[in-house]
Order: C-alpha cells, then sequence, then structure tokens
C-alpha cells in the first residue's frame, strides 16, 4: 500500500506541475518569442524549444527531487492510509496522459518508417559533400526533406534534383545537414511527448525560427543566400502543384507566409549580426539552480510532504 | 467533432455579413460602398460596409481600385471558386490539425496555398534583381 501511495503521489504530482507549468508557458511565449526577433534565430529557436520543454522537464526533476523523496522521508510506513478519491483520480489521469504521450511518439515513428519505406519504394542514392546519404525518390513527395534521428537521410525528389543547379542543390542540402547538426527531428519527437492544449502556436513559432537557423547556417555570403532563395522558390512551386494530393504531409498548419519570409530574408541577406553566437548562460544558470535547490532543500522538502498529504487525504 | 466546427470558423471562413456583401458583388459584378447601399440588398450602415469591404480585402478576396474619392471593388473569386477555396482550406487545416502530420521529418518547405503562385512569381523576379545587383557589384 504505501508503494501504491508513492506511486499515486508522484503521479499526481507529476501532472499537476505539468499542467500549471504548461498554463505559464503557453501564456508567456509571446513574450519569448518577441524577445527572439531581437537575437539570432539560432538563439530564439534554442531559447523557444527551451520554454517549450520547460513544464515537462521542470515538473520531472520536481517529482523525482522533491515529491518521492519527501513521501519517502517523511510518510510513515507502517500507516495503512487508504488513497483518497482525488489522489485516485489524478494518479489515473496522469496515468492516461503518460500512456497517450508514449502511444503518440509511437505512432510518430511508425507513421515515418512507413512513409520511409514508401519514399525507398524505386528510390536511388547519390553522393553529396554534406555527409548525409542522399536519396532521390521518383514520387513528387517528399519535395526535399530530412528524416531520422540517429541515421538521417536526405529525401529529394526526381523532378526538384532536375530543376536545381548544383549550387541551389548545395546550398539546399546544407540546410538541411543544419537540421541535423541541431538535432530538430530528435526535438520534433520529443515535442510529442509534451503534448498540451494552446502549445501549437509556440511549437509553429519554434519551427520557424530553427528554418530561419538552418537557413543562416547554409550561407556565408550574398550568392549563396540567392542560391538558397532560389532553390526555395523552386521547391515551393512543386510544393504548390502537389497541395492538393498531399495535405497530409505538412508537418504544421499551413502558414503561407513563412516561405515569403524566408526568400526575402534571404535575397536582403547580409553578413552583419549573423555570427553562430553560443549561449554562455547555461553555466551560470545551472549553477544558480544547484545553489538555490541546495539551500532549500531541506524546508521545501517538508513543504511538498504537507502539500502532498494534503493530496492523499 | 469541436474541432472540426472550430477549423470551419477558422479565419480564413467568412462571418455572416462578410458572406451577404459577397453575394451582393457577385450579383453587381464590381460596385462602391455607395452603389452597394444603394442597390438595397444589405441593409446595413455605411461605415459598417466599409469596414465589412476592406476586411474582405485584407483578406484578400476582393480587389479594389480608387475611383475618385471612393474604392471600386471586385470579388477576386467567383462564388464557386470561392466555395471550393473555402473547402479547401477547412480540409487543409483539418489534416494539418491532425496528430499523423507532426512527424520527425524537416520538410524544407511546406505546403503552400494556390494563392502562393503569384507571391512566388513575385519572389523570382525580386531574387532576379538581386542577383543582377550582385552580378554589378562583383563586375564593378
Amino acid at each position: 500500500m504505501f508503494t501504491l501511495r508513492l506511486g499515486a503521489v508522484a503521479l499526481s504530482v507529476l501532472l499537476i506541475g505539468y499542467c500549471l507549468l504548461s498554463l505559464v508557458v503557453s501564456a508567456g511565449w509571446k513574450l519569448i518569442a518577441k524577445w527572439g526577433q531581437s537575437t539570432s534565430a539560432a538563439r530564439s529557436a534554442r531559447v523557444l524549444f527551451a520554454w517549450r520543454m520547460l513544464p515537462l522537464v521542470l515538473s520531472l526533476l520536481v517529482t523525482a527531487l522533491y515529491a518521492v523523496p519527501s513521501f519517502l522521508i517523511f510518510e510513515p510506513g507502517h500507516i495503512d492510509e487508504k488513497l483518497g478519491p482525488m489522489l485516485i483520480v489524478l494518479s489515473v489521469a496522469a496515468c492516461a496522459w503518460l500512456s497517450m504521450a508514449c502511444m503518440r511518439a509511437f505512432e510518430a515513428h511508425q507513421n515515418t518508417a512507413q512513409m520511409l519505406s514508401d519514399w525507398r519504394n524505386g528510390s536511388t542514392q547519390i553522393k553529396a559533400d554534406c555527409g548525409l546519404p542522399v536519396v532521390v525518390t521518383s514520387s513528387s513527395d517528399p519535395v526535399l526533406t530530412v528524416t531520422g534521428v540517429s541515421q538521417p537521410s536526405v529525401f529529394i525528389s526526381e523532378k526538384a534534383l532536375a530543376s536545381l543547379t548544383v549550387r541551389e542543390f548545395e546550398a539546399a542540402v546544407r540546410h538541411e545537414a543544419a537540421h541535423v547538426q541541431r538535432y530538430d527531428n530528435l526535438k520534433k519527437l520529443l515535442l510529442r511527448f509534451g503534448a498540451f492544449p494552446c502549445m501549437k502556436k509556440l511549437e509553429a513559432a519554434w519551427i520557424a525560427s530553427s528554418e530561419i537557423a538552418a537557413d543562416d547556417a547554409a550561407i556565408s555570403n550574398s550568392a549563396e543566400a540567392l542560391d538558397l532563395a532560389s532553390a526555395l522558390i523552386k521547391c515551393s512551386r512543386f510544393a504548390t502543384s502537389r497541395t492538393s494530393g498531399a495535405l497530409g504531409s505538412a508537418l504544421i498548419p499551413v502558414n503561407d507566409h513563412s516561405v515569403a519570409t524566408r526568400i526575402t530574408r534571404l535575397c536582403d541577406w547580409s553578413n552583419q549580426g549573423r555570427s553562430q553566437n553560443r549561449d554562455y548562460y547555461g553555466l551560470p544558470l545551472a549553477v544558480t539552480a544547484l545553489l538555490c535547490v541546495t539551500l532549500t532543500y531541506a524546508p521545501l522538502l517538508r513543504t511538498v510532504h504537507a502539500l502532498t498529504e494534503w493530496l492523499v487525504r | 467533432m469541436f474541432r472540426i466546427l472550430g477549423l470551419l470558423k477558422s479565419k480564413r471562413q467568412i462571418g455572416p455579413l462578410e458572406e451577404q456583401v459577397l453575394k451582393a458583388l457577385w450579383l453587381s459584378g464590381n460596385a462602391t460602398v455607395r452603389e452597394l447601399l444603394e442597390s438595397h440588398q444589405l441593409d446595413v450602415a455605411y461605415t459598417t460596409l466599409m469596414t465589412t469591404l476592406d476586411r474582405l480585402y485584407k483578406k484578400q478576396l476582393l480587389d479594389r481600385k480608387l475611383e475618385g474619392k471612393a474604392f471600386r471593388y471586385t470579388p477576386r473569386l467567383t462564388a464557386e471558386e470561392f466555395e471550393k477555396t473555402a473547402t479547401q482550406d477547412a480540409i487543409r487545416e483539418l489534416l494539418a490539425a491532425n496528430d499523423r502530420t507532426a512527424l520527425p521529418l524537416s520538410y524544407f518547405v511546406e505546403a503552400i496555398t494556390e494563392h502562393d503562385v503569384k507571391l512566388l512569381d513575385e519572389l523570382q523576379e525580386l531574387l532576379e534583381r538581386k542577383r543582377r545587383e550582385l552580378e554589378n557589384r562583383e563586375e564593378g
């Protein structure tokens, strides 16, 4: 019974923490996005993704660092206390939520595997300098995409390949390679674990930033920027012609302006202010957080236990 | 079901007054605010009609041309074309909202709408202009 109560308390704290933090995140993401406009796309993408994942990570940490230890330390093991109705409802809801998250991730993985299998039918592999295998598909879908987390590959349709010049193709593949370097596909898979209503716009903002960041990483001068812009226009024309037949393949809700924004941005490309700045505030933040946890750990454990007691009854 | 109803009311769809105004314009072919009011097809205030027409113009459903001090509005789509586009948009949003579409893939470009063909032509022109400027800079 003690173990059952421990599990129920942990699941309930996880769910409550996740929901509350998700509400905060969905309410505050526009401020982050606004700040992101004044910094590089790469940094903006990193911060937006961190903000999106914050509820899941923080609620897991609170559960593992506070809820479970406080229960183990302060809850008398010999008392045969029954589970209260609220605890039962919350833990069942948490179980359902966790199962759904795992199912969503599994479903995404399976669907991707099925799509890759279809695309590989009748395909050929070509060599490119990007270090990634490039697969040319006979079908018109996908126009150009990078797939996979552990073994990424670039897929390009025969028609798209034929329409691109060598320089345009290289710029486009460098863009896809940038996605791989930033683990964007893995991040998309992680998003499947942290589903919550009202997060679509935040996710779309992150995807838009990560596309621009990949554009930035793929180019180093104006000529390359124009090559990439040209590749975008050509591929967009193929995307337009196949829209009615492959609606389901769009990753995010259709955004008419994102491609236009990227192309305009590339046409006006300038090297100023586009340095690939790294974030150096990660370490100070981690040290500060660790200090705070250490200093407040004992009193907080008691408070958390008092709160979970309220849940159990 | 609620998600489907929500999507059908998305911003791409139009409100009841906007629909009435569009129908009136489809009947007359093109009109100014005053002409629409004088046709007695709509029982609304001048400013309401002006705002509605402006909203439809911003939604890219109408073209407008300055005629003296007033705009003359013309529908960009026929009634049949509009019906088809609205249905396509609703289906597109519905499919985009479907969980099956959120796969760990990075598309170079997203699916874009048929309206964007014109936009792509304009962007192509911009690109060619920039290419010429770059070539001139390098030669100079």
